[in-house]
């Protein structure tokens, strides 16, 4: 097993792939907070000096004013677990469903499985491997991500003249273990699919809507009847934001009225489960199937 | 000798629904010899590499490798075995050498120092740096040969090498694969290049159907077919008189005269008889069965016998 996660290493590293998503990451945090930085500083610049355009259905100036301010203040370091793990976190959702697709749908698609396992790879060495691969990439996603944000934090703190200290690298810590297991079922359910049908790209669409789906079909069900949110909270989507809302340092309270997220033991007991199922079926299937070129 | 069984197969059975794609298949490989797996497209061969590798679950029987069941014992089996695919399958954004490094990692013990020697034996250490993707077909072949011997294996499959290949290629994989039985190692060749197979196996497995049709040296199984190339002045009357004489299998009308398929060694009988009845052959040149009139024979009789009940 030790040696096929060293050869499994030895390949993830030099693929494209991983290597893009990191990229990614790091490119979009930067052009997030200058984004916010810039387009947040001109118009309240413009309000204060009271030549913004006006308009009619807009807010009080005062109200934007305190908005832009506060849009400004998040850009901060002490506030990276709201704007810069968001970023992190929400886009990491999306990309470590497509990596971890691609990660086992290639093998069919390259045909390499069947040269891995005619090669003395076992079945389920091959899945825990590919397991292990990606919860560790998506460890390495949360820590580049994490530190790219903090950097472009700095940066544009430093640019807008904001406070630049209270980091609190424990919070920081718990937030990142908590975005990462937030990961986890639609890592599995991704790969699930991908193996499933032999194919990468159907993982990735298939992760991808349902990702998308699920909580739009969540609120759809709570706004019909409240009574049934104990159906929504038995799926993936509103565990994922309960477990996401415990990191943030500013007010996320729900609005009055809004039904409540499930707790935090809640959360994260049924996404363990949803993980273990997804988990649990491509073991079975990829120990029952045989493995053919077609 | 009981040792010597490098690779076997018991009473392999794939079933596909309604479909048996390999019927109760008994191989025997032994060291040192190179064993040719021959059958039409879908006879099975592929399945019952399939199996062996473990690649494809058996509905019933056994494959062995070194005697270890490849089921119960596969990490210990497949050590001793390399297989080269029909379809060889690398990773395209690695170079041939991190392909192989790749399986050399995965393989353990020396295989990692192999790697270099075995992109040179196979003519590929001017490309080891290119990626597999750029790769000709023959490069890719080359490829998965050195492939199966990164654990320097006791048992060497391959599955149609010759694929693709030029004649000079076709030619160098057949010294490879000599060399490699040379060298001590079973080899199992499946291929529908019958000429390749007639030079390079000392045995033939012949299957149709999952089922084994015939099995022997080269020697054996054409020994029971040849053939005779008649030139004679009256050709269907010429015909007539042959079909009886015994031994004769079929004759064919040529343009020159008759085409007689029959036992090996009755050209005199066949001369006696056209001399009977005042038929005067200008020639009678006896021809060897080729494995390859033998495989077509042997094939579509097959084809045409009933299914069974």
């Amino acid at each position: 097993m030790l040696r096929l996660l060293r050869s499994e290493v030895y390949r993830v590293v030099r693929r494209w792939m991983p290597w893009v998503l990191l990229l990614m990451v790091i490119a979009l945090s930067f052009v997030l907070y200058e984004l916010i930085w810039v387009t947040s500083n001109v118009q309240l610049q413009a309000l204060r000096a009271g030549t913004a355009t006006p308009n009619p259905n807009a807010p009080p100036p005062e109200l934007q004013i305190r908005s832009l301010e506060s849009a400004i203040q998040s850009l901060r370091p002490s506030r990276l677990t709201d704007l810069g793990m968001g970023l992190v976190t929400g886009l990491g959702s999306i990309l470590m469903i497509v990596f971890a697709a691609s990660h086992i749908g290639t093998e069919w698609a390259w045909g390499t499985l069947r040269t891995l396992l005619a090669s003395g790879a076992s079945r389920l060495g091959f899945l825990v491997t590919k397991y292990v691969t990606l919860v560790a990439y998506a460890a390495v996603y949360m820590a580049v991500g994490i530190a790219a944000a903090l950097a472009a934090s700095f940066v544009v703190s430093s640019q807008a003249g904001l406070d630049t200290s209270g980091v609190d690298a424990g919070l920081i810590a718990s937030a990142a273990g908590r975005g990462l297991y937030a990961f986890l079922p639609y890592m599995a359910l991704a790969s699930l699919i991908a193996l499933w049908f032999r194919s990468a790209g159907g993982g990735i669409a298939a992760g991808l809507v349902i990702n998308f789906t699920e909580s739009i079909a969540a609120g759809l069900l709570i706004s019909l009847n409240r009574d049934l949110a104990w159906i929504a909270n038995l799926g993936i989507s509103r565990n994922v934001q309960a477990i996401a809302r415990a990191s943030a340092t500013a007010d996320t309270n729900a609005p009055p009225g809004a039904v409540p997220l499930p707790d935090q033991a809640q959360a994260a007991l049924v996404l363990a489960i949803w993980t273990l199922i997804f988990v649990t079926l491509a073991v079975w299937r990829l120990r029952n199937r045989d493995i053919t070129l077609a | 000798m009981a040792d010597d069984v490098v690779l076997r197969t018991s009473g392999l059975v794939k079933r596909f629904g309604a479909l048996t794609a390999v019927d109760h298949l008994d191989l025997e490989v032994k060291r040192g010899e190179v064993v040719g797996l021959l059958g039409p497209n879908g006879a099975g061969k592929s399945t019952t590499i399939g199996m062996i590798l473990g690649l494809v679950r058996p509905t019933a029987g056994s494959a062995q490798v070194i005697g270890k069941d490849v089921k119960t014992h596969r990490e210990e089996a497949l050590a001793q075995l390399g297989a080269m695919l029909e379809v060889t399958s690398f990773y395209p954004h690695l170079s041939g050498r991190q392909n192989l490094m790749a399986l050399a990692i995965l393989r353990g013990g020396g295989a990692r120092a192999r790697v270099d020697p075995l992109l040179k034996r196979l003519g590929l250490a001017d490309r080891a740096k290119s990626k597999f993707r750029t790769y000709s077909l023959g490069m890719r072949q080359r490829l998965g040969i050195a492939s199966t011997l990164l654990a320097n294996p006791a048992v060497v499959i391959l599955d149609e090498p010759g694929n693709g290949l030029d004649p000079a290629g076709q030619r160098e994989i057949r010294e490879l694969t000599k060399e490699l039985a040379k060298e001590g190692r079973g080899v199992l060749l499946a291929s529908h290049l019958l000429h390749e197979v007639e030079l390079v196996c000392d045995r033939v497995v012949v299957i149709q159907k999952g089922r084994i049709i015939a099995a022997g040296t080269i020697a054996e199984i054409t020994r029971g077919g040849s053939s005779y190339e008649i030139v004679v002045a009256e050709p269907a009357r010429a015909a007539e008189i042959v079909r009886r004489v015994e031994g004769v299998r079929d004759v064919r009308l040529t343009g020159r005269g008759l085409d007689v398929a029959a036992a090996p060694e009755i050209g005199e009988l066949l001369n006696r008889a056209l001399v009977d009845a005042q038929l005067f052959a200008s020639a009678i040149v006896p021809r060897g069965s080729s494995l390859e009139d033998v495989f077509l024979e042997l094939t579509e009789k097959e084809n045409d016998a009933p299914p069974a009940a």
